[in-house]
Parts: C-alpha cells; structure tokens; sequence
C-alpha cells in the first residue's frame, strides 16, 4: 500500500550529522520513520505521532488481575531498591561500627553496582531458559539471604565479600520484574525491538 | 506503565530512608534496617511463587525457542555495540549525569 505521508530526506549518516538532524527534528511534531516497501527498499517518511490518550482510560484497561501482577513486579523492584539503600543511607552507622571511614564503607556500594551488571546478564539468560517465575523467586530469596548475611559478616573483609554477592543478585531482580509487572499489560508502550532494548540495556547496566 | 514501575527504585530508597529514620542513630541499629529488607525480599520471594510462569514464556518454549544461549546473547550484543556504540556512550553520559542529579 503506497503510503500518503510526507517524504523525508533520509537518516544523516555520522554522529555529527546525526547529532544535527536529531536536534532538528525534535522542533518538529511529525515523526521521521524509516519505512521499507515490499521491495525490500527503505526510505524515510514523516509520520503524525498517534494522538496522546487519557492514561485513566489506558489504566481502565488493565484488569485486576493484570494490576496484581504489576504490583508484584513493582514490590520486588522495590524490595530491591531498599536493600541497596539500606547501606547506602547509613554509611556512618556502618562505619562507627566497623570501625572505618565512610568512604571504606562505600567500597561496599561500588563492588555491589559492578557486579550488578553481571548478575543482570546472568539472570536475564536464566528468565528466558527456565521462565520467569523460578529464578525470579530464588533470586528474591537469595537476595533477602544476603541481607541477613550481611548483618552476621564479623569483619569488614566478609562485609565486602557479602555486598559484591549481594551486588551479583541485586542485578537480577529487574529484568524479571519487569517482565512479570509489564509483560500482562494490553497497551504495550515499551520498546519493542531487541536491538533497541539493548542499547538501553548496555547504559543501564554500567550506571 | 514502564515509568511507574521505575519509580519502585525511588519508592524503594524512600521507605528504606524512613526505616533509618525509624530507627534513630544508634550504631546498632542498622542491623533493624537490613531485617526489615530482608523480610521484605523474602517475602516478595514467596509472593510470587503465589503466581504462574509467564504467558509469554510458556509460549516460546512451545514455539521451540528455549531460550538463547550464552554465546548467541554475546553474539548479538557485539554486534549491536559495533553497529551502535556511540549511541551506547551517549547514553551512558546521560544516565549518568541523570544519577548524579
């Protein structure tokens, strides 16, 4: 079906160029979409962005059901948002208990968040060979293990060990999450190709 | 939906901040806290066992995908990286910059 929008100048090739003709396009309200025909032939087009909807309407939608499962999905991203935190805002009683600085403590914090990008791809290939639902509930228990190790770790050697463990675990719990809070809801408005999902996957993994 | 579950991180940060509110300052009182957030993991852990495996899962295992394997998922992200890794760096300066704030 030939297409009745606006033809656009194809995507800028560079980063610069790339840089520009994004910057551009964010003053204008239509879209650039690169379209490929039944040829196999790609070029851009502009298209209107589909109207925004009320979002009590879009919420309507979601059966109760579906609302349980977010809720789910939402607690144990919660769950592991406060055990990371649990360290991170009491830094000084830590230190006053081990005895050390605060900065020796947030060592602590630093081992966690760079073991959190492994246990995120070690965890994201366990969802999608054994499901969700098992590694998901192993994970969140390991991980409630792991904060009750923590408070019987004797030195500040064991201390560390335990948060990087903690760190490998804590990576784990999003992807699942996600998929379980996310993957019943009808209005699907979340990156859909893989290809993009991991250029927002990569970033998030090493911040 | 995806933005609001991100706030679970915020929400997250926020009860484990009155919880060290709760339990005032005394040294040993950091132990209350990791308690607190264990029994909310585990307890998270048993919630969803309550729930069955994903729809969507059941049905690619049907379809003959059993999932990737590690190789194939390195694969892949190589050749996202070559293909779009300025996009990568751009992204992880802002995230970054976003944490910072």
């Amino acid at each position: 079906m030939a297409s009745t929008n606006r033809p656009a100048d194809p995507l800028a090739k560079g980063t610069f160029a790339t840089a520009k003709q994004g910057f551009k396009d964010l003053f204008v309200w239509d879209q650039r979409v690169v379209v490929r025909n039944d040829y196999g032939e790609e070029y851009c087009e502009w298209q209107r962005p589909e109207p925004l909807k009320n979002p009590i309407t879009l919420f309507a939608q979601l059966r109760l059901k579906d609302w349980l499962y977010f809720l789910v999905g939402f607690l144990a991203w919660t769950a592991d948002a406060f055990d990371f935190h649990a360290l991170s805002i009491q830094t000084t009683k830590l230190a006053a208990y081990y005895k050390t600085s605060n900065t020796n403590i947030t060592t602590a914090i630093t081992l966690t968040l760079l073991l959190r990008s492994v246990g995120a791809a070690a965890f994201g290939l366990c969802g999608d060979k054994f499901g969700r639902k098992w590694p998901m509930v192993i994970n969140m228990i390991i991980l409630g293990l792991l904060q009750v190790a923590t408070i019987y770790a004797a030195t500040f050697q064991q201390f560390l060990a335990v948060r990087s463990l903690f760190g490998l675990f804590m990576g784990g719990v999003y992807g699942n999450a996600i998929s379980m809070a996310l993957e019943n809801c009808p209005y699907v408005c979340s990156l859909q190709d893989p290809n993009q999902m991991l250029i927002v996957a990569v970033p998030m993994l090493v911040v | 939906m995806s933005g609001i579950l991100q706030q679970g991180y915020s929400f997250g940060y926020v009860l484990a901040a009155c919880a060290n509110l709760g339990v005032g300052g005394a040294t040993n009182t950091w132990k209350t806290v990791f308690w607190v957030g264990a029994g909310f993991s585990i307890a998270v852990g048993f919630l969803r066992v309550l729930f069955p495996e994903s729809k969507q899962f059941i049905e690619a295992k049907k379809a003959g995908k059993s999932g990737k394997t590690p190789g194939a998922f390195w694969a892949e992200s190589k050749v996202m990286l070559k293909k779009e890794w300025r996009m990568c760096v751009y992204c992880i300066f802002l995230m970054t910059w976003v944490c910072i704030i």
